[in-house]
């Protein structure tokens, strides 16, 4: 992220992701992955800023909003994050199942927004 | 008496015998005289006739064979053999004389006629020559005009699919639509390189513009544009940026001298890119693992990079050769270097990129974004991580501007302090809210708004937008749908029905 000003248009995306056009199913663009402990050495220098963000955050992060930080394709950072997952630099939550909103809440929730509308 | 008559006798007597005798001696001597004038007569006469032969014979055979000698260039011929009759005459000192003159006109007439003759075929010659020449520039002009036509109009097509195909990338999430897309834009940035490349062999100027790039997306971006790019080795290049007006340049021909490299080694070999800094120059370094270029294909190479073999578009070879062709010009042209040299560490060829210093930037000093992920991450205001979030989210939806990857940092920090003093407990619950609302945003506001400014400073926490609350609501709208068709009889679906 240092350096002068970007064109994100000049490095193409399949440069970006080492020429692989696949994600992973379970990787959407709402997907929130943390960082995992993993050197970084080694990893493409697109992957890199995607590790930076994590060094700068120190919780998850979505998907989407990884592209948006990095100005780069949702598709491209959906591929990035795949193979970092691949190679073990980031994971999926763990337990995040099991802490889904009380059902009662979301009723609540639901109730207000019908009044509001 | 008698005496005297005697004497006067004999006086007269006397005196005509002397006159008698006086005669006879003159004409003795005129006869003599007269005998000497005709044996000179006789003998110019023999001389005439010695002389007319001689002449004749000279007009006949000598004169002819003195020619013919003059002609043949042989030396002096057989000479005249002059008569005896007029030895010591100053003729015979002409006569004889006389082919040695004759040969020696004939050479001279003939030497001043081939003379002439070589002036007017040499004038012959150049006057071909330029017309030659003449019509050789008339014709790499027409060629050049050809291929500048056609090539601008490849590249500005080209440049314009590659724009089109970006924007797709952006717009389609599906797998499908993104591995098609790709494969266009690979292909469109393939004909790019080629198309440019022929424009500036046609004498144009690069026509993309960008701004000053580092290093690292220069290579990205040369890699981009070649076939086989996946086999290339390169690390992280620091801060080293090029100047605006020569990235296209520098990318375009490191682009080829990839292209070189991948074509020249095999398929399974990586190519690497390496950066050495020195004083007065970056070095761009890209080795190799392929077969060395011999001698005479490096000889040729260097020729034309130093730009003796490379004007004339007329004279291309096949693509690879009209690559360093291009970047010998662009070398040119923009004050950088190109270097070749075998072999290298792997046996291979190693092609160096020399960029002078004043085609360099230093790094802008503090780029927005880095400052702001780091400044913003240990203190994100907001009542509590939530909070965070939520101005996070809409710093996100407002903007896509690497100051909101800096709060979204700055906000997700939050949660994982929370973590280290909750034991665990928080850490987990908080992912799947935020991503709610951050995913929620993404889709709803896609369209880049405003911009914000970069500052360091996170923006404030605020209640969230109506249309945050509406997208909340169609979701949970749906989730209800969901559940409903696959539990009609469910008791949840029917308390939600009640309510």
């Amino acid at each position: 992220m240092t350096g002068p000003r970007r064109d994100p248009d000049m490095v193409r995306p399949y440069v970006r992701t080492g020429g692989q056009v696949r994600a992973r199913d379970d990787v959407r663009p709402e997907s929130v992955v943390v960082a995992a402990n993993a050197p970084t050495e080694g990893l493409s220098p697109d992957a890199r800023r995607v590790m930076r963000l994590f060094a700068g955050a120190g919780g998850g992060l979505a998907v989407a909003d990884i592209a948006a930080a990095l100005e780069l394709p949702p598709s491209t950072v959906r591929i990035l994050v795949s193979s970092l997952m691949d190679s073990g630099h980031l994971a999926a939550p763990v337990a995040a199942a099991g802490h889904q909103p009380d059902f009662d809440l979301l009723q609540e929730v639901l109730r207000g927004l019908r009044s509001m509308v | 008496m008698i005496e005297l008559i005697v004497t006067a006798a004999a006086l007269p007597a006397l005196a005509g015998a002397g006159t008698a005798w006086h005669f006879w001696r003159k004409s003795d001597r005129a006869e003599r005289q007269a005998e000497l004038l005709r044996g000179h007569n006789d003998r110019l006469t023999q001389q005439l006739v010695a002389a007319e032969q001689c002449v004749g014979h000279l007009a006949a055979t000598v004169v002819p064979a003195a020619v013919s000698d003059g002609r043949s260039r042989g030396g002096q011929g057989a000479g005249l053999v002059v008569p005896p009759h007029l030895d010591g005459t100053p003729l015979a000192e002409h006569l004889r004389a006389l082919p040695g003159a004759v040969t020696a006109a004939v050479q001279e007439v003939r030497a001043q006629e081939r003379a002439a003759a070589v002036r007017a075929a040499e004038e012959a010659r150049q006057e071909a020559e330029l017309q030659v020449e003449k019509v050789r520039q008339e014709s790499v002009g027409v060629a050049r005009a050809a291929v500048r036509g056609f090539a601008n109009n490849v590249v500005a097509r080209a440049a314009r699919l590659g724009r089109a195909v970006s924007q797709g990338v952006r717009r389609h999430v599906s797998d499908e639509a993104y591995a098609t897309l790709v494969e266009i834009d690979h292909l469109a940035q393939q004909m790019l390189l080629t198309a440019s490349g022929y424009a500036v062999l046609a004498g144009d100027k690069l026509s993309r513009r960008w701004p000053a790039t580092t290093l690292t997306d220069i290579v990205q971006a040369a890699m981009g544009r070649i076939e086989g790019y996946e086999r290339i080795k390169h690390p992280e290049m620091g801060s080293v940026a090029v100047e605006g007006r020569a990235v296209e340049a520098v990318v375009h021909t490191l682009a080829v001298l990839l292209d070189n490299a991948l074509r020249y080694s095999p398929p399974s070999a990586s190519v690497h890119v390496s950066l050495e800094q020195g004083h007065h120059a970056c070095f761009l370094i890209v080795d190799d693992a392929g077969l060395r270029m011999d001698d005479e294909r490096l000889l040729w190479a260097s020729d034309v990079m130093s730009g003796k073999q490379r004007d004339d578009i007329t004279r291309l070879g096949a693509h690879p050769q009209t690559g360093l062709r291009v970047a010998s010009v662009l070398a040119e042209d923009y004050g950088f270097r190109v270097e070749l040299t075998a072999p290298n560490i792997y046996q291979g060829t190693r092609a160096m990129l020399v960029l002078p210093k004043h085609l360099l930037t230093s790094p802008a000093p503090a780029a927005p974004a880095a400052s702001a992920s780091r400044s913003a991450s240990p203190d994100a205001p907001g009542s509590g991580a939530q909070g965070a979030v939520d101005s996070a989210s809409q710093a996100v939806a407002g903007s896509s501007s690497p100051a909101a990857a800096g709060a979204i940092a700055g906000a997700t920090e939050r949660p994982a302090t929370a973590a280290t003093s909750g034991d665990g407990a928080g850490p987990a619950a908080e992912p799947p809210a935020r991503t709610a609302s951050g995913l929620t945003v993404r889709k709803r506001s896609k369209a880049p708004a405003v911009p914000r400014s970069t500052s360091a400073e996170p923006p404030a926490a605020g209640p969230g937008r109506p249309a945050i609350a509406a997208a909340w609501a169609e979701g949970t709208r749906r989730g209800r749908r969901d559940e409903t068709s696959q539990t009609p009889a469910g008791h949840d679906a029917a308390h939600d029905e009640g309510n």
